[in-house]
């Protein structure tokens, strides 16, 4: 028997405020997993040639957020397929329809932004989605198809998970010179997304989960990370 | 069934997972979190390569500032 631990420890003061959730816990496996996407971020916000790099960074940004409405509706459709089947379902599908709501116009703002930067929409959508896009959106598709709709919550979990804050924006204006205008996505969800986020995790802890549900979350969380983060090192290895 | 800190009982698969990844410099609630997790939800965190040696998140000291964010 291996005493795992027993030799050099970083203890850690026991967080006894939290409450121990489902949401939570899929918040520690996320904590486990964005090394790679906070690397990736924080490469990009560090690079010399960030002014030039932005722009491509809020196309790869626009070609997953494009992508968040119809998402969310597929999940929704899915969820009510399932409503006489799990308990999960009806709350799922309420909160989902909910969400489409949330999430209304956010690719049309991330045009306008890189319209300020002299981006014109039809060269935008003119781009093709690198496979890492479509790996991080395909992969939630199928996973809603073909195995259980609760799999997104993961991906939003992540995706919502780290608002940009104003501290951000303000160090993202100074580094690269471009305007405020470019910006008003990025500071829109730093004013919503930690609210989103509230929202999420409380329905989350309030979902009749099983352990099965939680695994896929978990997954589903874990590999949007990992994919995130290759979508930003893919901008900065393109540019 | 291994022990950590003689009180935790760490499940086979998670403990295959420490010995190829980060062995023994984790604090005790990183190890609770990956004794929640199942054996496919840590195959899908050990695909991220080295995210717990390049993670930050079991320590709480940042010798370099850092940057996180995503928009949804």
């Amino acid at each position: 028997m291996t005493d795992i631990g027993s030799a050099r420890r970083l203890r850690a003061e026991p967080d006894v405020e939290s409450p121990r959730g489902a949401a939570f816990r899929l918040r520690q496996k996320l904590a486990l997993a964005v090394g790679p996407f906070r690397a990736a971020c924080t490469s990009l916000v560090e690079d010399p040639r960030l002014a030039e790099v932005w722009p491509e960074y809020l196309i790869a940004q626009h070609q997953i957020i494009r992508a968040t409405v119809p998402l969310t509706e597929v999940a929704a459709g899915r969820a009510k397929d399932l409503i006489d089947v799990e308990p999960v379902a009806v709350e799922l599908a309420a909160y989902l329809d909910e969400h489409v709501g949330e999430e209304l116009g956010h690719d049309e703002d991330l045009l306008a932004d890189l319209e300020a930067l002299r981006v014109d929409r039809e060269a935008v959508l003119a781009r093709i989605p690198s496979p890492a896009v479509a790996s991080l959106v395909g992969s939630q598709y199928y996973w809603i198809f073909h195995h259980h709709p609760i799999a997104f919550l993961g991906f939003v979990a992540l995706m919502e998970g780290s608002p940009p804050t104003p501290e951000l924006i303000r160090e993202l204006m100074a580094r690269t010179g471009h305007p405020a205008e470019a910006f008003r996505t990025f500071a829109e969800h730093g004013d919503l997304d930690p609210g989103h986020r509230d929202h999420l995790d409380q329905t989350i802890d309030s979902l009749p989960l099983t352990p099965h549900h939680e695994v896929v979350m978990g997954i589903s969380a874990v590999s949007s990370a990992g994919l995130a983060a290759v979508v930003v090192e893919e901008v900065l290895s393109r540019t | 069934m291994t022990k950590y800190e003689n009180d935790l009982d760490v499940p086979e698969h998670v403990e295959r997972y420490l010995l190829r990844t980060v062995v023994n410099t984790l604090p005790r609630e990183v190890v609770e979190t990956l004794i929640a997790m199942d054996e496919s939800e840590l195959e899908a965190l050990e695909r991220l390569g080295k995210a717990l040696k390049s993670s930050e998140s079991h320590c709480t000291c940042h010798p370099h500032p850092y940057y996180l964010f995503s928009v949804h």
